[in-house]
């Protein structure tokens, strides 16, 4: 039976860090050991982190392999957990990949789609209002996040849209 | 005393209400929407009875099916709650002609406080303070640029149907007008069916402070003192206390005066709350809500009255309890709304199943809420999943239990406004009673994202261990059986 530690990449807004899963219930992230102890406390999702001894209270649900959402001092933050050959497969495709596009508007949560306030082919700036959508009965602008020109508009006054459901794209804006 | 009550709520509110009918002896009778079906106030009621699909407008503002309800189940009495019917004059009469006790004051009352601009009118002549503004309906955006103008910038327009910042726009300059004019009238006309919309000056970071009212049916009124509820978000309140930090004992008797007098004004009965700005030293009239307020469990705690209870003697034809010199007022009392919003996210809404829910317990601190493990957290109702409240013998202990209550607090599935509750509850400002209903734009760090060092570090070690535990469940664990019993063994080893 091996006592090599497990080694996994986990990535966090962003950002890599490399771990080490020892057997003995060490956790070496960046570098740096940590004694952990991680218990589950209540179903499905309540578990409790001894880390370095600090008690660490946690919510913790998997909603798709390798992915964990975790609900820490009452927000929720989303967490990629992935292998050494899995790693690597992704820092390939991700030198293929080029340039990135600007992403496009998604509707945050359901809700009634009150005004569109862009046309396509119009500019719009970051904190541009581009959408408003009602939820709860109060009006939410959604606002452009960079510079950017109107590609596509996918949505009309009056549709009810799904959370997540994309409203607006984008292209880059040309050179002049 | 009352037979029987039905309560034409949902939510935390009608789970209040219902408990204090319980400890009455009163028999009570829930109502639910589909989508409630499982929800706590259906368990904790005597009888409850299903009045239609999910959308409010055709169950919990169904005022025949409501009716329908009461008559089968012959209920003397139907308590509205908050929000919904609650302050719908048509609603409290129909309740009346039925046949059934409105706990609650005459529908005539609540029309004359529902129109705002009636409100406003009859406020002024019973000589309780008003903020300048027009004390009638724009009819144009014309006219709402015009008579903004002459009131002086910064306005505010706000829907004279509403209330919780529903159709209410502020405006610093006149060419801000027309559209916010036409916004206000859109969220009016969604939110209440009424769309019409009047002005007033916008006072500059002022205090949110309300006085608690009660009057019977033998022409006594009392009030219960202050709170104060300058923490807001968008006119949403979010935190409330008693005693108001701000105001001495020589101003709160001058404020509980002037809300008697305007309770008098309108022959009040029940439970009801005068709200006031308080600005450079003055304090005005802003509304007066006829129905218990969301934040009326920190009165509670300061006074020791149970104003649902209250509700129900006065309903019963009983006189007030107590006199005006009689109501304790003792210690201070801190509540926090708890709402299903993402606070860093610029408090979207959140949607989600609760698959975590431990309330906080423990000396000085209650839990009102309407939530248990599995509820379905849609967005057909009011995002208030609960209330937290703490009270102690002073405000730094008020506050200090709260930090303490919050941190136990766990609610998981859907986020929530606790985390920023939290913040604040360190907050210098707010720690030493600077407050004002511009406190939240003032502190904008507070809604920064940021992550603790600490934070991050503990993530990615339970997001790896996570990942671990289950890839090992696969290949055969090296310590013990099950996961969880993995950790303990593997914890007594160490």
């Amino acid at each position: 039976m091996s006592t090599r530690p497990s080694r996994y990449v986990v990535s966090l807004q962003g950002q890599d860090h490399e771990v080490f899963v020892e057997a003995d219930g060490g956790v070496v992230i960046d570098g740096r050991r940590r004694e952990t102890s991680l218990a589950a406390t209540s179903r499905p999702a309540g578990h409790s982190l001894l880390l370095d001894g600090a008690s660490v209270p946690l919510m913790a649900r998997e909603p798709a392999r390798g992915r964990w959402e975790i609900d820490l001092g009452g927000r929720t933050f989303s967490v990629e957990v992935l292998d050494e050959r899995q790693a690597r497969i992704r820092a390939l495709s991700a030198i293929a990949g080029g340039k990135t596009a600007i992403a496009p508007l998604k509707a945050p949560m359901p809700g009634l789609v009150v005004q569109v306030v862009v046309k396509e082919g119009e500019l719009v700036d970051t904190g541009e209002t581009v959408i408003i959508v009602e939820a709860m009965k109060m009006e939410n602008e959604l606002r452009a996040a960079g510079t950017a020109r109107v590609a596509r508009i996918l949505v009309d006054a009056g549709d009810a849209v799904a959370k997540g459901q994309v409203l607006v794209e984008f292209s880059e804006v040309e050179a002049e | 005393m009352l037979e029987s009550v039905l309560v034409a709520n949902r939510g935390e509110i009608a789970l209040r209400v219902i408990r204090g009918a319980r400890e009455l002896g009163i028999r009570t009778i829930a109502v639910f929407s589909e989508a409630d079906r499982g929800s706590p106030h259906v368990m904790h009621a005597d009888e409850a009875y299903c009045v239609g699909p999910a959308r409010a407008s055709e169950s919990y503002l169904a005022v025949d099916r409501l009716l329908d309800v009461a008559r089968r189940s012959k209920a003397q009495a139907i308590h509205p709650g908050y929000g919904f019917l609650a302050e719908r004059g048509d609603f409290a009469e129909a309740v009346v002609d039925a046949g059934h006790v409105f706990v609650g004051p005459a529908a005539s009352t609540i029309r004359a406080m529902g129109d705002k601009t009636e409100a406003r009118q009859r406020m002024a002549a019973a000589g309780v303070p008003v903020v300048p503004g027009t004390h009638t309906s724009l009819g144009s955006r014309s006219e709402a640029r015009r008579v903004a103008a002459s009131v002086g910038f910064p306005v505010v327009l706000k829907a004279a149907a509403g209330g919780g910042g529903k159709g209410m726009r502020v405006v610093r300059s006149a060419n801000e007008v027309g559209g916010a004019f036409a916004a206000a009238v859109r969220e009016a006309e969604a939110a209440f069916g009424d769309g019409s919309v009047y002005v007033e000056r916008y006072l500059e970071r002022p205090r949110h402070i309300e006085i608690q009212l009660f009057g019977d049916t033998h022409g006594n009124v009392v009030h219960l003192f202050e709170r104060e509820c300058s923490i807001q978000r968008r006119h949403q309140k979010l935190i409330e206390e008693a005693p108001s930090p701000l105001i001495d004992r020589e101003e709160r008797h001058r404020m509980g005066e002037a809300a008697v007098r305007a309770a008098r004004a309108v022959d009040y009965v029940g439970a009801g709350t005068v709200e006031f700005l308080h600005a450079g030293g003055e304090f005005f009239f802003l509304e007066m809500n006829t129905r218990l307020q969301v934040e009326h469990p920190v009165t509670e705690l300061v006074t020791g009255v149970d104003l649902v209870e209250w509700q129900f003697r006065i309903a019963a034809g009983e006189p007030l309890p107590l006199r005006q010199e009689e109501i304790p007022f003792r210690g201070h009392a801190l509540e926090c709304r708890i709402t299903s919003e993402s606070p860093f996210d610029g408090f979207l809404p959140v949607t989600g199943v609760v698959d975590e829910f431990v309330p906080p317990t423990g000396a000085g601190v209650r839990w009102d809420g309407g939530i248990a493990r599995g509820s379905e957290i849609g967005l057909h109702y009011d995002p208030l999943l609960g209330k937290l409240v703490t009270w102690a013998a002073d405000r730094r202990g008020a506050v200090r239990r709260m930090k303490r209550a919050l941190a136990e607090l766990r609610i998981g599935g859907v986020a929530t406004s606790a985390p920023l509750l939290s913040r604040i509850m360190d907050e210098p400002d707010f720690r030493d009673g600077r407050l004002s209903t511009a406190y939240l734009p003032e502190h904008p760090d507070l809604l920064a994202d940021a992550m603790s060092s600490r934070e991050r570090e503990a993530l990615i070690a339970a997001a790896a261990l996570l990942e671990h535990r289950r890839r090992g469940e696969r290949a055969a664990p090296r310590i013990g059986g099950g996961a969880p019993l993995s950790d303990w063994q593997r914890r007594a080893h160490g």
